[in-house]
């Protein structure tokens, strides 16, 4: 025993040797739940969008990027580490920017603290609202532009039914749940709501919906915008009424008949630009928080075409819309 | 810097302090009834949200918590039942538990429209604490994680005083026979369902306690929560066990709490390394394996070597074979 | 007193009738207050049935079991504990090996009681009281009652199951092969042990054994088992009579049985 105490003493007093303080340039701290496609994009997204403001890695900024893998418990540490260690932290999800947060209030230093690909940071109390966040947190929203893309749909004649394709276990998609169902009904349409537990089941799940469902609407769904091959594929084994599929990340345009607004990269740009802001003395207080500002709306024409869907020309004809 | 140092040193304390009473729980099931229940990775979301979602409704930190405790408990009973009374084998009953438990948190996180956040001044067991003490001079560093180790501390104490007395009685060395042998219980009188379900309600109990604490400690409850949390007690108790001496009961708790410790402290030194490394916490879980394997297995083989060593020189000093054989 | 009545058990490993084991096909006995029965016969004849479904690990099929006027049917195998006392071939059985001695007779003394949170399970008292009980052993067990069992030998062991098992005078000891894990020297020392306790409490005794000297040495009535039912059953002077050699014959007159001497 004594032997393993003496092993833990010798790293432990190696790691002060170790660390160099540098305060010329200032540390920022990025911290991500875990390794999924679109917090990936949205952390290099940041990078690119700290260079647009001047400021590089290594040279005048040092990054810190830290992946909790997954795991709550890490996650919590090593927002602890970087709340104590940084002079302003990125949290990329709810779930990190949350904890990130309390970390920083938990040491006292109030230093700005930055979210990105979180969907719902007023409810999840980080900030009091987005034009005014209040206090030494302000970033970026994935929230789908649910609202727009409803109102697309409005185009399609004869919709009698809109399935929401969802995870259950992700809790921003069930933030964008209850923005959607109001809408949805409010355009007279039936809401249907389809929770999926894993990756595996969204084939089925799309494939076996029933002949009244004519729309799929997908939030931002970390899980599914991974598997937009499975919804792709759930719907081609569809025998006599393929879906219009809607999808709220531009990203799932592999897949999708429409896919409009988050670039969880240009988000992540958005967030870097204001990391830029706070850099040069700019308050987070006085920083609005935002959503995804380049509402790309991309249609994938030639997927809508083998599966016997058109899609009117008011859609196609748009503004800023891009065809594959 | 300061900082950096200062969270070095005791965030592992105040995280530790937390996941003894989650070991415990795990400990229980796992050493005490021999029992491999893996609800746990379903509970501890269900506590967690549940206690986020209470307190946002209004609710009393402190009867959020001792809510938190009943429902494991019942959970646990609940358990217990399906392997003892339906002849599902428990470690399948495990899993029943751990999908209904899940669903739980899940209906929990719907009703609230996402999880729920305990940030931005929702009353918890630490914050009353830490504003009387940031009030009386101290920073917020110090209010903050003092108030979190004097009142996990002191639940923590608690509990490890009522395990120890309650194992100490005559139900409580009938649950730990019927776990060891369970033809010998009945041979003595036992009944093994009883002490199933009074075992596995106080793993469970233990389990919720922990995770009530862990959503207030980190101010918020989500469905993924359970993720890791068998395999991060399990560690603690393997590390516990394989460091420092555990021949009696009492012997037993006092290793498992060092265990936590011992436990957070790697994390800390691995989460240091990891900036050195190319790639970095993205092997996080990677390196957390090999140095488990690596703590595990250093006192193992040193004894190994010392055996070697003690058998070389008796073979010097035993006399040669006559070689006329 | 245990009447047993036509006890039947028939095993149903799997779906298949021709698998089936009739382990007890008809079995009545009645243990007088003052018996101890050694029971004997050839694997599979249904010896240890018969005790597994009196200490209630099986439930037979049909038949009773009324022990003084208690039917035993109505009792769950933890509940007959109360009454019967056990110990099993296996010496690692009959105890715990991770808990002290002193823990396993505290279990064992408060066999047949509900065990009480509000009770410490260790007493000074009970630690005398065990010193008491366990000197006359002469095996040194009184000093080392906060030894973990998994120390002892499996001699000493089946000497604490003993103790165990009779601490509260049960109404009736089952005793399953329990010397027959130990050295010859051993398994003497435990059987006179086994004498001893029952002759000073007077417990009615059912001992199985594979040893036909003990079977005939120890005991007032001897049974032989064969394909689950009693062939033979002498008592008093008629089995003091007995030689190995009669009990060999009557072993050998049915083809189906292999005859087992350990001599």
């Amino acid at each position: 025993m004594k032997k393993n105490l003496m092993i833990l003493a010798a790293l432990t007093l190696s790691c002060f040797s170790l660390v160099s303080c540098n305060s010329a340039s200032k540390t920022i701290g990025v911290l991500k739940i875990g390794s999924f496609d679109a917090l990936n994009n949205a952390e290099t997204g940041f990078v690119k969008g700290l260079e647009n403001a001047g400021f590089v890695n290594g040279k005048n900024i040092t990054l810190k990027s830290d992946n909790a893998n997954g795991d709550g418990a890490t996650n919590t540490a090593m927002a602890q580490t970087l709340a104590s260690s940084c002079d302003m932290v990125l949290g990329i999800s709810t779930t990190s920017a949350t904890a990130l947060k309390a970390a920083v209030d938990a040491v006292g230093n109030a230093i700005p603290v930055l979210f990105t690909a979180a969907t719902d940071p007023v409810g999840a109390r980080l900030i009091k609202s987005m034009d005014k966040p209040g206090g030494n947190v302000t970033g970026t929203s994935d929230l789908g532009p649910i609202e727009a893309e409803i109102n697309l749909l409005k185009n399609f004649s004869a919709i009698d039914t809109v399935a929401f394709l969802y995870t259950q276990s992700e809790s921003n998609s069930v933030v964008q749940l209850k923005i959607a169902q109001p809408l949805i009904e409010k355009a007279g349409w039936t809401f249907l709501s389809k929770p999926v537990t894993a990756a595996n089941e969204i084939s089925s799940a799309v494939s076996s919906l029933s002949s009244d469902v004519d729309v799929l609407l997908i939030p931002t769904d970390n899980t599914i915008a991974e598997n937009m091959a499975n919804v792709k594929a759930g719907n081609e084994a569809r025998t006599g009424h393929p879906l219009i599929v809607a999808g709220c990340d531009s990203g799932m345009i592999n897949g999708s008949v429409i896919a409009m607004g988050v670039d969880y990269y240009k988000l992540g740009v958005q967030t870097g630009a204001m990391a830029g802001k706070i850099l040069n003395g700019i308050k987070p207080a006085d920083i609005p928080a935002e959503y995804n500002t380049d509402a790309v709306i991309k249609v994938n024409q030639t997927w809508a075409t083998s599966l016997g869907i058109s899609i009117p020309s008011t859609i196609t004809s748009a503004q800023g819309v891009e065809i594959i | 810097m300061y900082f950096e140092w200062l969270n070095f040193f005791f965030s592992p304390i105040s995280n530790g302090l937390i996941f003894v009473l989650l070991a415990l729980g795990v400990f229980i099931a796992f050493r005490v009834l021999d029992i491999a229940d893996l609800s746990v990775e379903g509970l501890f979301p269900m506590i967690t949200v549940l206690t986020c979602y209470l307190i946002r409704q209004g609710w009393n930190p402190f009867l959020a918590v001792l809510l938190c405790l009943l429902i494991g408990a019942f959970t646990g009973a609940l358990n217990a039942c399906l392997s003892l009374y339906l002849k599902i084998p428990p470690l399948l009953s495990g899993i029943i538990m751990m999908s209904a438990t899940l669903s739980f948190a899940l209906v929990f996180i719907y009703y609230n429209g996402g999880s729920p956040s305990l940030l931005g001044g929702y009353p918890t067991l630490f914050n009353w604490l830490s504003a009387s003490l940031i009030g009386a001079g101290l920073s917020t560093f110090w209010g903050t994680i003092l108030s979190k180790i004097i009142v996990v501390g002191m639940i923590v104490a608690l509990v490890m005083f009522f395990l120890y007395f309650f194992f100490g009685t005559e139900l409580g060395l009938a649950i730990r026979a019927t776990g060891k042998n369970k033809q010998m219980a009945r041979a003595n009188g036992l009944s093994v369902k009883r002490m199933t379900i009074i075992g596995l309600s106080l793993s469970s109990a233990a389990v919720a306690l922990a995770a009530s604490l862990y959503a207030q400690a980190s101010l918020g409850g989500t469905a993924q929560d359970g993720q890791g949390m068998i395999v991060i007690g399990l560690s603690i108790i393997f590390l516990g066990e394989a460091i420092l001496p555990h021949q009696s009961f009492k012997r037993h708790l006092l290793a498992i709490f060092g265990g936590s410790f011992i436990y957070w402290y790697i994390i800390q030194i691995l989460m240091k390394l990891m900036d050195y490394i190319p790639g970095g916490s993205n092997y996080l879980t990677l390196w957390k394996a090999l140095l488990l394997v690596l703590v595990l297995a250093v006192p193992y083989l040193i004894l190994q070597a010392k055996k070697s060593r003690a058998n070389k020189k008796e073979e010097e000093n035993d006399a040669p074979m006559p070689e006329s054989l | 007193m245990l009447r047993c009545q036509n006890l039947y058990k028939t095993f149903h490993p799997d779906g298949n009738p021709l698998n089936d084991k009739k382990a007890l096909q008809g079995v009545s006995l009645t243990i007088h207050d003052n018996d101890f029965i050694a029971v004997i016969g050839g694997n599979g004849s249904g010896k240890t049935t018969l005790l597994n479904c009196i200490a209630g690990v099986h439930r037979p099929d049909r038949g009773s079991m009324i022990l003084d006027d208690i039917d035993l049917r109505d009792y769950k195998e933890h509940e007959r504990a109360k009454w019967i006392g056990r110990v099993f071939q296996d010496p690692l059985q009959g105890t715990i090996a991770d808990i002290s001695l002193f823990e396993n007779l505290a279990l064992a003394s408060k066999r047949g009681e509900k065990a009480s949170p509000f009770r410490w399970a260790l007493s000074r008292a009970k630690k005398e009281e065990f010193q008491t009980l366990l000197k006359p052993l002469g095996l040194g067990l009184e000093d080392r009652l906060d030894a973990k069992i998994g120390s002892f030998s499996g001699g000493q062991r089946q000497s604490v199951t003993l103790l165990m098992a009779t601490m509260r005078t049960p109404k009736l000891l089952l005793l399953d092969e329990h010397t027959a894990a130990l050295d010859p020297k051993t398994a003497k020392t435990v059987m006179e042990l086994t004498i001893q306790i029952v002759s000073t409490h007077h417990i009615p005794t059912l001992m199985i054994t594979h040893n036909m000297k003990d079977a005939i040495a120890y005991g007032n009535r001897l049974i032989m088992m064969k394909e689950g039912r009693i062939v033979f059953d002498c008592a008093g002077d008629e089995k003091k009579g007995l030689t190995i050699e009669t009990l060999l014959k009557k072993f050998a007159e049915d083809e189906s049985v292999e005859a087992e001497s350990i001599l």
